[in-house]
């Protein structure tokens, strides 16, 4: 019965933190209709940045999201204006983009390994504090409290941003009609260049995190994450940011109670949630739909 | 992984491969002469200290936690096995995904089991993965062993800190394992200032294994009196079971793999400086006493 | 002469010659190896443009079936005693039986699919690999088949596969069933207006591409003898074979082809000892592909394309 508490409350806590890993990937589809298969190495590299500021700057590695922020917004920016106006003119912008997003991820990679090497980098758990707290008469590692607390703190900015704020609004507008929206009077790209460049923020913030809820990092890990990512936001519901919470505890329960009484099974887990979401739950995924919540 | 598609290539070119740590038991045949491993015993023989160590300290609670892969589940086997010999049964001995980041929770499982050891076989990855896990958990076992500290331990030291390997046991291997009577080549200490100074690196067990590689092939080459691709395998057996090197004794068996050199069970332990590897078991070569329970 | 039959004799002078080729070149290069790896991604691309070129799905997954070949072929041989060569036939079986098993997986478009794909190929893998199954699959230890190593045999097997995958692409580029999924792949509306049956279309262009790839991997099994889960549902076979198909030009013959031969070629060169140089320059190719040439390189020749098989 031990056991099972702290399966739960551990799954719930590195649920939160897929939430946040899933959640930017969730917003840029959600006003793109785009899917950013470079998710997961954009990911990798909030880690990376992460580390330089842990390992070279001596820096909190904490401190580095704000600085991360800053920097991702632009290459969201960037990223946008170069690739975004000029496929969704073309014949399959959903398909398009997935490849070319593909072909970015293999430019990431790559160019992190010239950077970092192949080895594992790592940042000892205690950098955000150390020991243990009892939550439930669990003693839970305080580098996870920590780690979602700022993963909650983070998606209710989202949130925050989506339902209190003007350009939350109008975000919102394009994300359930970007034709209707730009007939209002909203300015589509400028908006949804805003909305890839907080997406990939968001990517990068939980980066930052990984080394402490994923373990040690090496430029590879962003296939993987972006699977991750995409099981997350399908089990949550595509396009809808919030939804992403869900997922994220659903997976992050799925894998700890897998670990504890079927560890060996424990990798299907995303893979198989994945497969059944997409064929049981088809109803707005036929065709070119988004599910609706 | 490499050595699985340079066996067969060596095999229909009928040329000779040395290959310098790959142990996978499936790589060899008596059937192919054309391959030679230089370093390491095949990973199935690994434990066999191990199990004799656990064995003699009437450690009899064994927790095995490791990576489904051919090279860890192999050590694991071996080592369920020779247990179960000696009447011990693991109190948990399950295979994780080779993948595994997160031991948080899967050592909080091994916890709620009270093993007296827990044996820990992964890659360099999962190594560091659970080391880090478990000591952010705060757990704590009387005995932890792992594979990699003893073969990559710069790597290891720098991700998972010292303090996380203090009393952690570990297969040492040269350097951390000192052959300075060797009858080819250079010795430890010689090699290491050399080396060290040349390329302004530490020395690790994968260097130490290239440099044996290059020893073997250097002497089956002055041996061999003819070149061709049988006679150098056949010069090879001339001296197989009479060469020591600083990687220790060099023989194979009739299959090519290496079966000289074997695999001692060692401890770090806490100095004021920090740590030093200790070989505590068997005892005929062992540098220090082994600190079990772990305080 | 109609444009449809001159480009039927081209495409079948360059199937032979191709074929002739691959007989011919282990006699003066003896690189077995390399020549054996082209014609295995000649192969594996063609019959992913089976699927994606002419109905518009990506398979990311394409791996699974290769791997499901490799490892039911073994199987029937190490467990079952069947002879390579129906073993390696009923591999291509297996891996259209899989197919069958995911062809609700078609009822998604797009990116989903493709995501969904390569999550089935994911699971097929850790399924396979677990230890648990070690008695059945060997789990972990991955397959030794050096007890029917034939190097010279399994290199004429992969002759023939490569042959058979042209064949068949060469059949959908020249027949009215590959018309018909032309056009569902640009409408599927109109075109299951018109007539096409639609899901059986695109359910015999899937199985018959998971039946190439079963292939693949069967032979593959033989010619290497030693190999593990991991190298025969490695991701990295499903994105060359992909990558390759962007490049040459999906929906003709000689597209995949064009993109293996200079692709692999280079990866040969560079990518081998420095795989991320080869990995820059194929993520280049791709954005630079997708935004200038989403039809590939052979989207070049314009002006012949009614010629280019």
């Amino acid at each position: 019965m031990e056991l099972f508490f702290y399966a739960l409350i551990s799954g719930i806590l590195y649920g939160i933190f897929f939430a946040l890993v899933g959640i930017g990937l969730n917003l840029i589809f959600g006003v793109m209709r785009m899917v950013n298969l470079a998710h997961g190495d954009f990911i990798m590299l909030g880690a990376f940045g992460a580390w330089l500021a842990y390992s070279k700057l001596n820096m909190n590695p904490l401190l580095a999201i704000p600085i991360e922020i800053f920097i991702f917004m632009i290459i969201g920016f960037g990223v946008y204006y170069a690739f975004v106006p000029r496929l969704s003119k073309s014949r399959d912008p959903e398909m398009l983009s997935f490849i070319l997003f593909f072909g970015i991820a293999q430019i990431i990679e790559a160019l992190a390994i010239f950077a970092f090497g192949n080895n594992q980098k790592s940042i000892p758990f205690s950098t955000l504090g150390k020991g243990s707290i009892s939550i439930l008469s669990q003693s839970i590692p305080f580098s996870w409290v920590v780690s979602a607390a700022i993963s909650l703190l983070m998606i209710g900015f989202v949130y925050y941003y989506l339902y209190f704020t003007r350009t939350g609004y109008a975000t919102r507008a394009i994300m359930s009609s970007p034709e209707e929206a730009s007939s209002v009077g909203i300015d589509v790209s400028k908006i949804s260049a805003f909305a890839m460049g907080i997406g990939l923020s968001l990517a990068a913030i939980a980066g930052v995190l990984a080394p402490f809820m994923i373990g040690s990092i090496d430029p590879s890990i962003g296939a993987s994450l972006t699977t991750t990512s995409f099981a997350i936001v399908v089990i949550g519901s595509l396009g809808k940011p919030i939804g992403t919470i869900l997922g994220g505890i659903i997976y992050g329960l799925a894998m700890m109670f897998m670990q504890t009484y079927l560890a060996s099974w424990t990798n299907l887990v995303p893979y198989v949630i994945l497969i059944l979401i997409l064929l049981v739950k088809p109803s707005g995924l036929l065709g070119k739909k988004v599910r609706n919540a | 992984m490499l050595t699985s598609v340079a066996v067969p290539i060596a095999q229909e070119h009928k040329m000779l491969l040395f290959d310098p740590t790959g142990t996978s038991a499936k790589f060899f045949s008596p059937h192919n002469p054309y391959l030679v491993l230089t370093s390491l015993p095949t990973s199935g023989v690994w434990p066999t200290v191990l199990a004799d160590f656990l064995i003699s300290h009437k450690i009899n609670k064994v927790a095995v936690i490791y990576s489904a892969n051919d090279f860890n589940q192999s050590q694991a086997e071996t080592l369920k096995s020779k247990l179960e010999a000696a009447k011990i049964k693991p109190v948990y001995y399950h295979a994780v995904p080779t993948d595994t980041s997160n031991y948080t929770v899967l050592i909080r499982t091994i916890e709620a089991t009270h093993p007296k050891a827990l044996i820990e076989f992964g890659y360099p990855t999962n190594d560091i993965a659970f080391l880090q896990n478990l000591q952010a958990s705060g757990a704590k076992f009387n005995m932890v062993f792992t594979i990699f500290p003893g073969q990559q331990l710069a790597l290891i030291e720098k991700n998972v800190g010292t303090k996380a390997l203090e009393y952690t046991y570990t297969y040492p291997t040269p350097p951390l394992l000192v052959y300075n009577k060797v009858n080819y080549g250079m010795p430890m200490s010689e090699f290491e200032k050399i080396y060290t100074q040349t390329t302004k690196r530490p020395v690790d067990f994968l260097t130490v294994a290239g440099y044996n590689a290059g020893l073997i092939i250097q002497k089956t080459l002055a041996t061999s009196k003819e070149f061709n691709q049988l006679a150098l395998r056949n010069a090879i057996n001339t001296f197989s079971g009479k060469l020591f090197t600083l990687n220790g004794l060099f023989k194979i068996n009739n299959e090519g793999a290496q079966i000289g050199e074997f695999l001692p069970v060692g401890q770090f332990q806490p100095t004021k400086t920090g740590i030093v590897l200790h070989v505590v078991y068997p005892q005929n070569i062992a540098t220090g006493k082994p600190i079990y329970p772990a305080p | 002469m109609r444009k449809k039959n001159i480009r039927l004799i081209i495409g079948i002078i360059l199937i032979l010659v191709m074929t002739a080729l691959f007989a011919l070149l282990p006699k003066i290069y003896n690189n077995n190896f390399l020549l054996f790896n082209i014609m295995l991604y000649i192969a594996l691309a063609e019959g992913l443009n089976l699927i994606y070129g002419f109905t518009g799905y990506l398979p990311f997954g394409y791996v699974g079936f290769f791997g499901i070949g490799a490892y039911s072929a073994s199987l029937l041989i190490l467990l079952l005693h069947v002879g390579v060569v129906p073993a390696i036939l009923l591999g291509g079986v297996a891996a259209s039986i899989v197919g069958i098993i995911l062809t609700p997986l078609l009822r998604l478009s797009g990116a989903y699919f493709a995501i969904a794909n390569l999550a089935a190929s994911q699971a097929i893998y850790y399924i396979i690999s677990n230890p648990h199954l070690e008695n059945i699959t060997q789990g972990p230890y991955g397959i030794m088949l050096s007890s029917v190593y034939d190097a010279t045999a399994s290199y004429n097997a992969m002759l023939i596969v490569m042959f058979f995958a042209f064949m068949l692409v060469l059949f959908f580029r020249q027949s009215r069933f590959g018309l018909s999924l032309m056009a569902i792949r640009e409408d599927s509306i109109t075109a299951s207006v018109a007539g096409v049956n639609v899901v059986l279309a695109r359910t015999i262009a899937w199985l018959l591409s998971a039946f190439v790839a079963g292939l693949c991997g069967g032979v593959f099994a033989w010619y290497t003898s030693v190999f593990y889960p991991e190298t025969v549902f490695s991701l990295n076979i499903s994105i060359f074979a992909i990558v390759f198909v962007l490049f040459g030009g999906a929906a003709t013959l000689i597209g995949p082809l064009i993109g293996t031969v200079i692709l692999y070629g280079m990866y040969n060169f560079i990518g081998i000892s420095t795989p991320q140089y080869f990995q820059l320059i194929y993520g280049l190719l791709i954005v630079m592909l997708i935004m200038f040439l989403p039809n590939g390189v052979v989207s070049l020749f314009k002006k012949v394309k009614d010629y280019v098989p």
